[in-house]
Formats: structure tokens, C-alpha cells, sequence
């Protein structure tokens, strides 16, 4: 079960950190502290497989002195005093970055949406109950669908940051997540995966589970006849979408790499970087964002903070640190954190990085029939493999996908068993770029299917 | 049976981190409450993570963590707790094995109940100690060497840096209802970078990576001058090269990118939990011909040094070499306790968890394609008309129900009437695990375990791949 006084557990053992860095001489220092329960049903060939739950944490340790930074983590707080003798020593050896001081005490307004109570109260019945009902859903939708891998998460995180600077956050958030593998063995073999995540208590059978079974079923006896390898249009749903989005677009709009020259978008703030029509708005601060939060890692208030406004390069995102830094280089004029500052555990220092990203266009929105109808002949592409092998630092990409459907005179003919697609995502956002009017969240990614008109290469196997 | 045997132990006691009559006491009641197996297993890593930015110190973190894994079998149903609060996992059992009978009230009549395959039985300690340990090198020694690298590298044209430094000891104990009781324990180091380097608007970035199992020698040993220079030169160069050709031809691989074709194309649909699950394109195919004659594929965690080497899996068998194709024939699943009972086999010592919060899954260690007949690089090239030569790896991903797998190499050059000429970018190669391994027709003689990689399956594990130099006939080139 998940206990419900894990944030009381986790800041009585903050404030003896907390004790032990006020009396040590470190200048300035901050405590990250996270405790996360968990609960988790996994599914494999057609059953439940596993059922398991647990428990993880520690605390995070920075020390800054004359603008040195050091960290250290502990799980045990007796070895408080260690850890921070740690930090202090590699702080002693860590380059001086002149300005840098961890952030002062502002007020800002709780994010709301983060906790949901009914994952609390779940029981681990419930919860097999709910793998159960997805299992038994697959199984009368598709007679020859068994969900292969994938099954349901449930978990609870307290965490608090405490600095000497009189920053004092804590709070206590949710997460339910689904995610199914699935294959269809019948004419031919398919097979597809979904998954979603939210901060609320998912529908026992959430929208994923259909989308899986909709694609598994849909690449079902691929189209026999040859063709060709061309540049083609394509319609990228939300899923494949934000697969090569994640790898490029946020790498391309953080502060240091903009400022360092090796951003793809280098020297271009107030420039026409994409079509003319498309923004994309870093928002810290919406209610039940899985990467949302009232400060970031930091302390810093978060924030709503355009990007890309009209196709044009407006700000990018910066933490504390690398802000100081990069003015101490003489790489930047001037330069404030923007709430961008993220861990990826108790174990990290922090790292400069996107919260929720919106991906919008002030165009018409389209139903996915019209954006068919824009495209007239090419492809639907509802996942990608390889993603993660794009070029971040320049957008090109080269990806295979085998939930590929043949666009043909606005309509769909049918499956490929297979593809490549290659291009570069930056130049292919350019220009004549359409959008969905269906939002799906994937992640921390906020996007609608996209057509893409230009400098996409389809090579079909 | 089960079987009870001592095993030869290196030099050097550990001091444990459980305490087995507690733990013994933990066990006793998971089988008092209906387990029919259960086991605790401890993993503590020591270890230090550095990154570094033009030579400047961005993090410097070393750290332990510790966590425990109880796994309970009950009715042929697994319940599982993970913590890092260890001390106090034995007020976890009752609810542990609760869990799993729950999930065993669930199975209907028509589902097997899992079951393990019986191994021996070991009470011992097994330490691969390293030349030059991790835990007592100075932090200093470590910024040295990635400072020598960085400081080698000069170009106008390379923007930025990175280099990191992942170093860590990996201490396990496993105590089980059967009588085991193992602590084993060995290091892994590496050192990574990533160059970015900018001409006009054209920006590129080449990383490169030095390690393996063992300590601070396998980078004191490594020509860190040499990598700094060659990670040089290829990100300049791919700053010049042109756009990949599509379409299938022929290819020919580097062993970095023929260990990671393997990995992906065969390790994956070889590991016999995806089997089992009706989620491998090689169910059923054991002792059937899927590849080429000269296509032997071996996944070997006792190869020291590489990336993926372990002494004792961690369902606490002793490892050994996997025999996965030879010339052709599928021979031999990857497995751990469980599939080797639900299929039948021998159980091989496939079990891997990413830590200490983690439970064992089949997975991967050091997955090499044998060396074959060709000479070298040349008379792989010598009667190809049109190709491409493909180098280093960006990783790949496979789907291993449809067989369909993805790979990408760091940095390619075209092959024209037998003769490497104009160097290409963002290669990548697709295929179908089932025809491709058909077309294997060339590997040179010396096969090497290729840089360290990460293999991502839910956990992530680090592995080693690699291979000879690679030809394959027709690719579908992206």
C-alpha cells in the first residue's frame, strides 16, 4: 500500500539535513529530498504476470561556496555529515562561475492537479481488477489480439527542496500510468503499443488500449504492390510525432546551447525559424502537467514562457546556473533562469531542460479526413523505431516505422510492412505545416497529428 | 534435482550487507505463508559520475546506492517488493506473498503456473576485482583523463566538448529459499564524450565511448589521444558529407555497427521471455536455419572486459557462453529460471536486473557475431558496385513480434566500382530479422567486442556488442 504520510517521513528526515548543512560553514546549499512509493501489475502473453510494489529515496545535497558548486546524495541521514564534507570538496576543485548564487526566496501561487486521491486509496485487488478488465476488453474487441507486454503503474511521490536561501517546498504528487503491447496473429502478424500517463486516476480502460488495437489491426495484411522510394507528404500522429520531437526540438531551445553555437538554432533569437504559423509555448505551470510544478529545481517560480511565437525563435530556456555561467563566458549579454531547472532523481544535480511543451498553429485545426484530404497521397505514421538515433544538434533523422499506413486521393489504402523515413524535422517544419484539432499528451508533449509537406523521405521496404 | 556445490572464489571476502539469519528468518515466513520459492536480493553500487564541458567541471557525483529485491513465488504467481529501505524488508513479506496469490487467484484454469528450472546450489563469494579500483582512484586521476582528451582536441570547427565518466562497483548478494546464498561483485568503467561541431548553419555531433568491465586500467590503458583525434576528424568530416542514398544495396558494417545489428536483429527475438510471450518472430524456430552458413552468433558474459561481462547472473547461476546461431541454426534461446522451466531447457544464465529495485528479466551481456573468412575491409568492398560502408553506432531499436528492426550509424561513406568515396550522414538500415540474416555474405577474420553500450527493455542494462567487419547484400539503406 502506499502510505499517506510519506511527506511527513520525508521532511523529518529533511530537517535533520537541514540542521547538519546550518551548522556546517557551507556558504549557501540546497536539499532535494524525494520518497516514491509504487504499485505495479505487469501483463505478459495474455495474463498477469507479476504484481509488485516498493519504495525509493533519498535526498540530493548541493553546497555552493565563491561560486563553486558540489553535490552529493544520501538515503541514509546519518551519513548527512559525510555527504556534505562531499560536496564541499568537490566544490573546491569545480570551476568558478562568477555570479553564480543559488536563487533567493519569490513567492509563487501551488500548481494544482498533482495529486489525486483516488490513487491513493487503490487497492492492489483493484488494481489486478483493472489489468484484468484490459485483458478481458482486448480479448472480446479482436478475437486474435493478445496484449504480449505493458501493465498498469500506480505511484506516489513526496518531495521538498529546502535552501539556505530560504526557498521551503514540498508537496505530494500522483501518477497512474497504462501502457499495453499488443499483437494480432492471424493473417498476418501485427502488433502495436500505447500508453498513457496522467497525474488523475486513468478510465479502467483508458483511450491507449484502443488506439493499440486500432493500429494492431489496422497494419494487418500489408498492401502487395511495390513502391517506391520518394519524398513524400506525411501525416505524423501525436505518438510518432513527439517520438522525434523529444529528441530535437527542446535540445534546440535551451539558453546554454543556443548561446554555445551548437543549437540548430544558433544566433537566431527574433528570427523566422518555422512556418510562419506554428508556436510552441513552454508552460511550467499547467494544472496536472506531468512535468509541471510551482518552482522548478531550483526554487525558481515556473512559468508560462513562449518559444516560438509565429514561426519566430522569442526565448529559450535557462536555469540558474548556466544563466551565470554563460554571462561569466561572455557568451550572453544577460540571461535569468526561466524555472527551467530539473533533476532527473534525488542523485542529480539539476540540469536545464523543458516542462510542458505546447505545439500549436494558429491556422484552421484539421479533423484527420481533412488533413487526408491535404495530403491526397503519401503516409500515416503512428509509430517510429530508432527515434532516439536522431541527430539532436542538427534535426536529421532517419527512423523506420512498421505502423505505416499508404495515403492514396485523400484516403487510406492500407498498410506497408515497413519504411524508412528519413528527413531533417527542422527544415520539414519550415513551411506548410498542418495541424489536427485533437490534442494528445504524450509525456511532457502537448501536440495534435502533424502533416508535414516537404523533406520527408519515405522508403518503403 | 537441486544440487549443492562450492565453487572457486577469487581472493578477498566482502563485508555483507544482510544479514542472512534476519533474511533467513524473512524466507521462513514467505514459506510458512504458501511460497513455493523465495529470494532476497541485495545490490549496492559504488560508484562516481562526472561530466565535464570543455575541460570545466559540470558535475562531479559519487554516491552509493543500495537496494533490495524480495521475490516471492506463490501458486506459480510472482509478487515482488523493492526498496531501499532495507533493513526492514522482512515486515514486507506477508503482503508480498499476499500479492501473489492474489495474481495466482486470477490465472484461469488453461494458464500455466510459472514454475523455475532446478539449478545448483551455491554458498560462496565470487570477486572479479579489478587492476586499478575504482573506489580508491582519485577523483583528480579521473578529471585527468577527460581533460586529456578534451585537450586533444583543437579543431576551430568543434563548438563544444562533452566528456563524461561513469565508473561503479557493483556489489550483489542473493540468499534464497533453496539455500542459496551468493555475494558477487565486479566494476565497470567508461568515458564517454560528445563533440558538436559547427560550419554555417550546418551543425553535427560524433560521440564517442572507452570501457568495459574492470576499472580505471581499461582507460589508463585506452589511447584516449587516438580516440580524440579519430572523434575529431569524423565530426569535421560529417560536417562536409552528404545526405544517404535510400533503397536496398549492399552494406558493409564496422564491428560497432555489426555488434549493434545483432544485438537488435537477433539478441532481442532470442530472449525467451519475448518468446514466451508471443512477442518473438523466432518462437518456434529452434534448430531452424534463419541465417546465412557463416552467420554464429555467441552472447557470452564470461568475456572480461567487455561492457556486458557479469560473473553470476542474478537468479545466482554461474554465467556462460550462449551458443545463439550456429552456421545459421537457431540453437539456443536466451533465458533465466523461468522460461528455461517453461520451455524445457537448460536454464543458460540469462537473468539481469538493472539494480537493486529491480527484478530479473532475460537480457543481453556481450553479443558478438563470430569472425569469418574475408580478409579484411578491401575484399568486402572489391565487388561491390554501389554501397555503403557504415561506421559506429547511434543504437537502434527493434520490434521483435514482427521481426522488424532499426539501426543507425555515426558516420557512413558511399562504395562505388569497389572503392570507398564520398562520405555520407544519418545512415540508417532497416530490416527484417528473418531475411537479413540471410543475407549475411561476408565477415573478415577477427571479431572484437565493440564500444560499450546501454540496452533499454523497460531496464537498462549495460552490454557489450560486437563482431568482424560485416557485409550484407541487400539492406534497405535510409
Amino acid at each position: 500500500m502506499i502510505p499517506t504520510d510519506a511527506l511527513d517521513r520525508l521532511m523529518e528526515k529533511a530537517d535533520v539535513i537541514s540542521q547538519a548543512c546550518q551548522q556546517s560553514e557551507v556558504e549557501q546549499w540546497d536539499i532535494v529530498g524525494i520518497q516514491g512509493y509504487s504499485e505495479q501489475v505487469e501483463v505478459e502473453a495474455g495474463k498477469i504476470s507479476l504484481a509488485g510494489g516498493g519504495g525509493e529515496g533519498g535526498f540530493g545535497i548541493r553546497v555552493v561556496e565563491d561560486g563553486r558548486f558540489g553535490f552529493a546524495h544520501v538515503v541514509d541521514v546519518n551519513n548527512v555529515n559525510a555527504a556534505i564534507e562531499l560536496a564541499q570538496k568537490i566544490a573546491k576543485i569545480s570551476p568558478k562561475i562568477v555570479g553564480f548564487e543559488l536563487p533567493s526566496f519569490e513567492s509563487t501561487s501551488k500548481v494544482g492537479g498533482m495529486y489525486d486521491d483516488a490513487i491513493i486509496k487503490t487497492s492492489s485487488e483493484e488494481l489486478l481488477q483493472n489489468a484484468d478488465d484490459i485483458l478481458s476488453h482486448v480479448a472480446s474487441s479482436n478475437e486474435h489480439a493478445v496484449v504480449t507486454g505493458g501493465g498498469i503503474e500506480i505511484s506516489s511521490t513526496a518531495s521538498c527542496l529546502i535552501s539556505s536561501s530560504g526557498i521551503e517546498e514540498s508537496g505530494q504528487s500522483t501518477m497512474n500510468s497504462i501502457g499495453v503491447q499488443l499483437s494480432i496473429d492471424k493473417e498476418t502478424f501485427s502488433s502495436s503499443y500505447d500508453h498513457q500517463s496522467s497525474r488523475k486516476k486513468l478510465n479502467a480502460i483508458p483511450e491507449c488500449i484502443d488506439n493499440a488495437l486500432y493500429w494492431a489491426e489496422a497494419t494487418q495484411n500489408p498492401l502487395k504492390h511495390e513502391l517506391q522510394s520518394e519524398d513524400s507528404k506525411v501525416i505524423f500522429t501525436p505518438s510518432s510525432f513527439s517520438s522525434l520531437f523529444r529528441y530535437i526540438v527542446p535540445n534546440s531551445v535551451i539558453g546554454e546551447r543556443l548561446a554555445r553555437n551548437i543549437s540548430v538554432w544558433s544566433n537566431k533569437i527574433g528570427e523566422q525559424v518555422i512556418d510562419p504559423a506554428i508556436s510552441i509555448t513552454n508552460h511550467g505551470r499547467l494544472e496536472g502537467g506531468l512535468a509541471s510544478s510551482s518552482r522548478d529545481d531550483e526554487g525558481v517560480p515556473t512559468q508560462i514562457l513562449s518559444l516560438i511565437q509565429g514561426g519566430k525563435l522569442t526565448n529559450s530556456l535557462w536555469s540558474v546556473r548556466d544563466a551565470a555561467e554563460m554571462m561569466q563566458d561572455g557568451k550572453v549579454e544577460s540571461a535569468e533562469s526561466t524555472g527551467s531547472a530539473f533533476r532527473s532523481s534525488y542523485q542529480s544535480p539539476p540540469s536545464t531542460s523543458c516542462s510542458e511543451m505546447i505545439f500549436e498553429t494558429t491556422k484552421k485545426q484539421h479533423s484527420r479526413e481533412e488533413l487526408l484530404e491535404i495530403i491526397d497521397t503519401g503516409y500515416l505514421i503512428q509509430s517510429v523505431m530508432g527515434a532516439h538515433t536522431a541527430n539532436p544538434t542538427s534535426g536529421d533523422f532517419s527512423v523506420t516505422s512498421s505502423t505505416i499506413l499508404r495515403i492514396e486521393n485523400g484516403e487510406i489504402i492500407g498498410p506497408i510492412s515497413q519504411a524508412g523515413i528519413s528527413g531533417n524535422l527542422v527544415d520539414a517544419l519550415q513551411s506548410n505545416v498542418e495541424l489536427g484539432n485533437e490534442i494528445s499528451v504524450r509525456g511532457r508533449y502537448h501536440l495534435p497529428d502533424v502533416a508535414l509537406q516537404s523533406n520527408i523521405r519515405i522508403n518503403p521496404a | 534435482m537441486v544440487i549443492s556445490s562450492e565453487r572457486n572464489v577469487d581472493e578477498g571476502k566482502s563485508n555483507r550487507y544482510l544479514d542472512a539469519h534476519k533474511i533467513g528468518r524473512a524466507i521462513d515466513i514467505a514459506l510458512q505463508e504458501g511460497a513455493q520459492y523465495a529470494e532476497a536480493r541485495l545490490v549496492a553500487l559504488t560508484e562516481t559520475d562526472i561530466r565535464m564541458k570543455d575541460s570545466q567541471i559540470e558535475s562531479a557525483v559519487p554516491g552509493q546506492q543500495v537496494g533490495l529485491t524480495l521475490r516471492v513465488l506463490v501458486d506459480g504467481s510472482w509478487g515482488i517488493h523493492s526498496t531501499t529501505d532495507y533493513h526492514q524488508i522482512h515486515e514486507q513479506v506477508p503482503s508480498t506473498v499476499k500479492l501473489a496469490k492474489a495474481v495466482a487467484n486470477r490465472r484461469s484454469a488453461n494458464m500455466k503456473p510459472i514454475d523455475l528450472a532446478e539449478v545448483p546450489i551455491y554458498q560462496d563469494e565470487v570477486h572479479w576485482e579489478a587492476k586499478k579500483d575504482v573506489r580508491f582512484t582519485e577523483l583528480d586521476e579521473k578529471l585527468s583523463h577527460m581533460r586529456d582528451f578534451t585537450s586533444s582536441i583543437k579543431h576551430d570547427s568543434i563548438q563544444s566538448v562533452k566528456c563524461g565518466w561513469m565508473d561503479e562497483h557493483i556489489h550483489t548478494e542473493l540468499i534464497t529459499s533453496e539455500g542459496m546464498n551468493r555475494v558477487w561483485s565486479f566494476q565497470r568503467t567508461l568515458m564517454h564524450a560528445t563533440l558538436e561541431g559547427r560550419d554555417g548553419d550546418n551543425v553535427m555531433s560524433y560521440r564517442t565511448r572507452v570501457g568495459g568491465e574492470g576499472g580505471v586500467e581499461l582507460i589508463d590503458n585506452a589511447d584516449l589521444d587516438a580516440l580524440a583525434t579519430k572523434a575529431e576528424t569524423s565530426t569535421i568530416r560529417l560536417l562536409q558529407a552528404s545526405s544517404a542514398p535510400s533503397g536496398k544495396m549492399p552494406l558493409v558494417a564496422d564491428p560497432d555497427l555489426t555488434g549493434v545489428y545483432i544485438h537488435e536483429a537477433l539478441g532481442h527475438p532470442c530472449e525467451a521471455d519475448l518468446v514466451a510471450a508471443g512477442d518473438s518472430c523466432l518462437d518456434g524456430k529452434l534448430g531452424q536455419k534463419i541465417g546465412s552458413d557463416i552467420v554464429t552468433v555467441v552472447d557470452d558474459p564470461t568475456i572480461r572486459g567487455g561492457y556486458g561481462a557479469f560473473p553470476i547472473d542474478d537468479e545466482g547461476l554461474n554465467t556462460r557462453e550462449k551458443l545463439l546461431i550456429k552456421n545459421g541454426v537457431l540453437t539456443e534461446y536466451l533465458n533465466h529460471r523461468e522460461t528455461a522451466h517453461h520451455f524445457g531447457l537448460e536454464p543458460n544464465a540469462g537473468a539481469r536486473a538493472q539494480d537493486g529495485l529491480h527484478h530479473p528479466m532475460v537480457r543481453m551481456s556481450n553479443t558478438i557475431i563470430q569472425g569469418g573468412r574475408h580478409k579484411d575491409l578491401d575484399e568486402l568492398l572489391e565487388d561491390i558496385q554501389y554501397g555503403v560502408y557504415a561506421c559506429g553506432s547511434r543504437g537502434g531499436q527493434v520490434d521483435t513480434g514482427r521481426g522488424s528492426f532499426q539501426f543507425s550509424a555515426q558516420e557512413s561513406w558511399l562504395i562505388e566500382n569497389g572503392e570507398l568515396t564520398a562520405p555520407l550522414k544519418d545512415v540508417s538500415v532497416s530490416g527484417m530479422t528473418l531475411e537479413i540474416l540471410k543475407n549475411v555474405d561476408g565477415l573478415t577474420k577477427d571479431a572484437m567486442i565493440a564500444s560499450p553500450g546501454f540496452c533499454g527493455k523497460g531496464q537498462t542494462v549495460p552490454v557489450g556488442d560486437g563482431g568482424p567487419l560485416m557485409r550484407i547484400r541487400e539492406a534497405l539503406v535510409g
